[in-house]
């Protein structure tokens, strides 16, 4: 991103303020409405990506951890009378707490074997949401209070809150991924022998990239719930798992960038379309297979084809190489 | 002594790669270690590594015995490899593969790195030049921001040697590192060797190339068939009868092509 020539730490701090500015002054409710869905799943997108995108890990059941957090913290504040952000983070370390547990297990695996195994931890937690009535009430669903926050209800708030989140999101991956861990995570994509034998602990890191992901994803659980105010099972199936793969498909897996884009692509797209909404999964057929054809490294990758072009080898690298020979 | 080998095996079904070999590598010396293909050099070297366990035999490096360490911890206690089929990776720079192999004199966890706090920033800028450093010690410091992939394969393997180097290792095995280099290249990487011989390192090279392993090494042992055939100096391993006939295959001619 250093060819946009302004310094990186800038960057969310002008998205903070476009979107500050919109909500502030443009109170439309249909706006807010779409910046509160890009927000929501920039952050099922970027978490997913982490896991996916970074460390080359596949999940199909990442809306697991998204129905966790929505879950835990709706039954917590109706049923146990929990205040909002004990709620709240009990929330989010109980997704994390089980992508620790099954995580260590099921991240032996492999390629195919990974994805199956994750696809039947999202349908296992979606059947045990529709069947376990007396805590879930199934498809009759939970309804969610308003948020307080010492004893101040957040209406409006909500919205800044969770578009900070969002953007908090996006710098805290950043640093992540421009770092010694992420260095790593990008290693174990590539090679998880050369990772090892760099003294890289792929089993852990796996592990523990797999808890951040699943934590992020259930705190957007958590803004989810008290967004709508109503969850049921069937908003954590199979296709939301599968929306949000493809957010990080279309957007670029390995871009953080093109996560936060591939998520507002698939939000406004279906925007655009309402007026064709019979061929929507037509078009959207259609958009997949054109990308995996033209452009396999997604938004993000047709992005950097424009600004920056490959570099070349310098030349004279030959020669250097034939300098050092002789001493 | 550095390293201590004490007869270790390695099986694969019927196929007895290792079989009850030893080796020593002491500190500031260079071994080399020669053999036919599938002699089992590259076998005997991921055991060392630990990229598989040995069925028997021990392992002792600098006193310990790590026998049984996985090889995340091995390379933390002071061992460094490449590979024999280079393995850069390649959606990454140059410089980002070299900083790779300072992971294990870095700190940086995931929660310190995500709120990159000061330290962190300057662990990272540390790092950098470090990976500077040892690109610049191969020669290749011109070369730190272009994508792995543009570099020739001569280059490359540079810079695998250049991972290996950055994480300073106490142990450096090198699997076959003049594999397809052409001649003015592998004589770069012979003084690169040369060059990163330590009083408080060893290095063991793995090489097919006599002419190569000769003018290098101080100690050659020689793997056939799996086993040890022999251990010493460069001319004393010419000379050694056995080693002639695993070379020229007198041994496998007498077999075969009998009158």
């Amino acid at each position: 991103m250093k060819s946009l020539s302004l310094p990186r730490s800038l960057l969310p701090l002008l998205q903070l303020a476009v979107v500050v500015a919109l909500l502030v002054f443009v109170r439309d409710p249909y706006l807010v409405h779409i910046i509160q869905q890009v927000s929501l799943y920039s952050i099922l997108a970027l978490s997913l990506n982490l896991l996916y995108g970074y460390t080359g890990q596949i999940s199909l059941g990442h809306a697991a951890f998204y129905a966790l957090g929505a879950y835990v913290s709706a039954i917590l504040e109706t049923r146990f009378n929990w205040p909002f952000p004990a709620a709240w983070a009990a929330a989010v370390l109980a997704g994390g707490g089980l992508a620790l547990v099954v995580g260590v297990p099921i991240l032996r695996l492999r390629g195919h074997y990974l994805a199956m195994a994750t696809l039947a931890l999202g349908l296992i937690v979606n059947t045990v949401l529709v069947e376990m009535q007396d805590i879930t009430l199934g498809y009759v669903g939970i309804f969610v209070p308003t948020p307080k926050i010492m004893g101040q209800a957040l209406y409006e708030a909500q919205e800044y809150l969770l578009a900070g989140t969002a953007i908090v999101t996006f710098v805290l991956f950043q640093n992540l991924v421009h770092s010694r861990p992420g260095r790593a995570l990008q290693a174990i994509r590539e090679d998880e022998a050369v990772a090892a034998a760099a003294g890289v602990d792929v089993a852990r890191y796996k592990a523990v990239v797999f808890t951040i992901s699943a934590m992020f994803a259930a705190l957007a659980g958590v803004w989810y719930a008290h967004i709508t105010r109503m969850i049921t099972p069937d908003v954590f199936g199979l296709s939301e798992s599968i929306l949000i793969l493809l957010m990080v498909v279309l957007g670029g897996a390995g871009s953080n960038w093109g996560a936060v884009a591939g998520a507002a692509l698939l939000v406004l797209l279906p925007a655009f379309l309402q007026n064709f909404s019979d061929y929507a999964t037509l078009i959207y057929a259609v958009l997949v297979t054109l990308v995996l054809i033209f452009a396999p490294r997604g938004l993000a990758g047709l992005a950097s084809r424009g600004f920056r072009r490959p570099k070349e080898v310098p030349e004279g690298a030959e020669r250097e190489v034939a300098r050092a020979a002789q001493g | 002594m550095l390293l201590r080998v004490e007869g270790i095996s390695k099986h694969f079904g019927g196929l007895k790669a290792v079989q009850k070999v030893s080796l020593e590598a002491e500190v500031g010396g260079i071994v080399g270690l020669i053999g036919p293909n599938g002699a089992g050099k590259s076998t005997f070297f991921n055991l060392i590594a630990g990229f598989y366990p040995a069925d028997e035999g021990e392992i002792l490096f600098d006193g310990r015995a790590i026998t049984r360490l996985p090889m995340h911890t091995r390379a933390r206690l002071g061992i460094s490899r490449t590979f024999q089929l280079v393995r850069l990776l390649r959606e990454m720079t140059v410089l980002d593969n070299v900083m790779l192999g300072l992971h294990t004199r870095t700190r940086a966890g995931f929660l310190s790195s995500m709120l990159r706090f000061p330290w962190v920033r300057q662990e990272d800028e540390w790092t950098r030049r470090q990976a500077l450093e040892a690109l610049a010690f191969v020669g290749l410091g011109s070369l730190a921001e272009a994508p792995s992939t543009v570099l020739s394969f001569g280059q490359q393997r540079l810079v695998e040697v250049a991972r290996a180097l950055a994480g300073d290792p106490k142990l450096l095995l090198l699997d076959e590192p003049a594999a397809g280099l052409n001649h003015t290249e592998a004589g770069v990487l012979a003084e690169i060797i040369r060059k990163s011989r330590r009083a408080d390192r060893a290095i063991i090279v793995i090489e097919h190339n006599m002419h190569f392993v000769m003018n290098l090494c101080d100690r050659v042992a020689v793997l056939d068939y799996g086993q040890k055939i022999a251990d010493g100096t460069p001319i004393e391993v010419q000379r050694d009868e056995k080693v002639i006939a695993a070379y020229l295959g007198t041994h496998r001619q007498q077999k075969g092509v009998t009158p």
